[in-house]
């Protein structure tokens, strides 16, 4: 008995994937705001990592230093250290806008350029690659049906894209960061201002993209981090309460915060 | 007094002033159209002046002022543009910010004649450039930058943060995120602003009446080193001679021409405005 239980356990840490980002004592002030506060966490390679959290908890902060969009934001000071593949992304030699085609973003509220459904797919790949138009077209049509638009607007494909329902416009935000091939995708609550229908398309999605992306997903819902988290980052007051594996925690959490919010969307912190 | 009372004065305050501006305005346009109306016909609008003006036509001061303006325009865009890439993406000191809006809008107070003098001084005589149309087009550029600088820093920085950092996002440089998200909309207001300061440039006489014109004997400029005729300095020759009937109706034929030019640019920033919204104003 002793020894089959070892020998799962073993197995299981066998399984163990690789962490494709690593953040080690990350702090960000904006201004005299301690808004991250010593944040050690781990990104597993090719998984749904999930971060939870009350509204302010740093959520945003956190994965926007990810792929260093906060840099513009006024008066900010990052202290510690992010890896990504084993260096370091907070150094100032950092090529910044080749980072990001590597760890791409999508926001909370879609934005479309002011131009057609087929060049918002084209639009951050043509200014880093010359595409023949033949290349152009079988990326559009891979993209759009990857984020299942394709058979929405095949056949308008030179409409404006501001014409297109918001959760379309937001699956169209997506095509256009797969389209630049990154190994990451970084999600700061991109369903939470769309229909339960879209929200659903998207976590489908989500879950087949892991096979050939890093998915990091913050959402302030539970339901959701339920039902695509392998592994799951809480947050509170820009502290980092508990990480680990998601079946872990929603089954037996550690920490009583973690347990409280996970229970009734409440932290005492 | 009673709060409704008040408000039913206040009410009727706006309306009259919004009654007086626009019945002056239809007067004087009304008293121009009247008086001027009778000397333009096809001949006045293609043949060059002659007798000081109170013959023959207005074809080469119609030609001056557009040419003039039109270069101005050229030479004020790429400034504007530049100084409100600046301002809005590269600029964070807030004091700067504050010296810089001080610099544009001194700059915009400054008394037209004084623009005149400085062209004189430093273009004509420092630097020898001699009385010439494009003297006239620099300075007039010079008068205008403030529109023109501010209605596009407006229209750039108006653009939601979100476009430039889903752009950004997408590994785009900065330089490429002001290149293809930030002016293409925000040109609309360089060009909004443009023609608005070409509307208020084309009927200024003082800047330009001693550094870029002659009063007669002008016609189209075949180099940049010439001076030029124009329409409000032709009109201060004409009503110079005010005794003569002839001179006295082309001065008002001239006047006409004028006042529909300036409304043309008006009426086109207008439009322009209204068909390219930025997305922020969606
Ligand atoms: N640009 C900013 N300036 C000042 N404070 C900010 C800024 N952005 C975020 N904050 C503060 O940082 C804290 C964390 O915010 P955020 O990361 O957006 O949290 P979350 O995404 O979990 O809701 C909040 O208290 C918020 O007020
Ligand atoms: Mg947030």
């Amino acid at each position: 008995m002793e020894q089959q239980s070892l020998k799962s356990k073993l197995s299981v840490v066998g399984k163990t994937t690789v962490d494709i980002i690593k953040l080690e004592g990350l702090h960000v002030w904006i201004k005299e705001n301690h808004i991250l506060d010593g944040i050690d966490v781990n990104i597993p390679k090719n998984k749904i990592t999930c971060i939870i959290g009350p509204s302010g908890s740093g959520k945003s902060t956190l994965i926007r230093s990810i792929n260093r969009i906060n840099d513009d934001v006024d008066g900010i000071t990052t202290q510690g250290n992010i890896n990504f593949n084993g260096s370091s992304i907070l150094t100032s030699d950092t090529d910044i806008a080749s980072l990001r085609t590597q760890i791409g973003m999508v926001f909370q509220k879609p934005c479309v350029f002011p131009k057609s459904i087929k060049e918002n797919v084209l639009f951050g790949i043509q200014h880093l690659k010359k595409l023949s138009k033949i290349e152009k077209l079988q990326l559009v049509e891979q993209k759009l049906k990857t984020v299942s638009l394709w058979k929405e607007v095949s056949h308008r494909l030179n409409d404006k894209a501001i014409s297109l329902s918001i959760g379309q416009q937001q699956r169209l935000c997506i095509a256009r960061t797969l389209a630049v091939k990154p190994e990451v995708i970084l999600l700061d609550e991109p369903t939470s201002s769309l229909d339960p229908l879209s929200t659903r398309a998207i976590e489908d999605m989500m879950v087949k993209l892991k096979e050939e992306y890093t998915i990091v997903f913050v959402t302030h819902n539970i339901q959701q981090a339920k039902r695509i988290a392998d592994h799951l980052i809480f947050l509170c007051d820009g502290k980092l309460i508990e990480q680990g594996s998601a079946r872990a925690m929603f089954s037996c959490p550690q920490n009583s915060q973690t347990k409280a919010y996970l229970k009734d969307e409440y932290c005492a912190c | 007094m009673n709060r409704q009372l008040k408000n039913k004065l206040f009410t009727y305050a706006t309306w009259i002033a919004v009654v007086l501006s626009t019945t002056i305005l239809f007067f004087l346009f009304g008293v121009i159209l009247w008086n001027g109306l009778p000397a333009i016909d096809l001949n006045f609008l293609t043949q060059a002046s002659s007798n000081f003006g109170a013959s023959g036509g207005i074809i080469y001061q119609i030609a001056g002022s557009v040419l003039m303006v039109l270069f101005s325009a050229l030479i004020c865009l790429p400034i504007a543009i530049g100084t409100a890439i600046f301002k809005s993406e590269y600029l964070i000191s807030k004091k700067l910010h504050a010296i810089i809006n001080t610099l544009i809008y001194s700059l915009n107070g400054i008394p037209s004649v004084i623009f005149g003098i400085f062209g004189l001084i430093l273009f004509v005589n420092i630097l020898g450039m001699g009385i010439s149309w494009i003297v006239g087009s620099i300075i007039l550029a010079m008068m205008i930058l403030p529109t023109v600088t501010l209605s596009t820093y407006h229209s750039i920085n108006s653009i939601p943060t979100i476009y430039r950092e889903s752009s950004l996002a997408l590994g785009l440089t900065k330089w490429q995120v002001i290149r293809k998200v930030l002016l293409p909309q925000g040109f609309s207001g360089a060009i909004t602003g443009l023609l608005i300061g070409v509307a208020r440039a084309i009927g200024e006489t003082a800047p330009i009446m001693f550094i870029a014109t002659a009063f007669s004997g002008v016609a189209f400029p075949s180099s940049f080193s010439e001076p030029v005729s124009t329409l409000p300095t032709h009109i201060l020759a004409l009503a110079q001679q005010a005794t003569n009937p002839d001179a006295l109706q082309n001065a008002w034929g001239s006047s006409l021409m004028l006042v529909t030019l300036v409304v043309l640019f008006s009426i086109s920033a207008l439009i322009f405005r209204l068909k390219h919204q930025t997305i922020s104003k969606r």
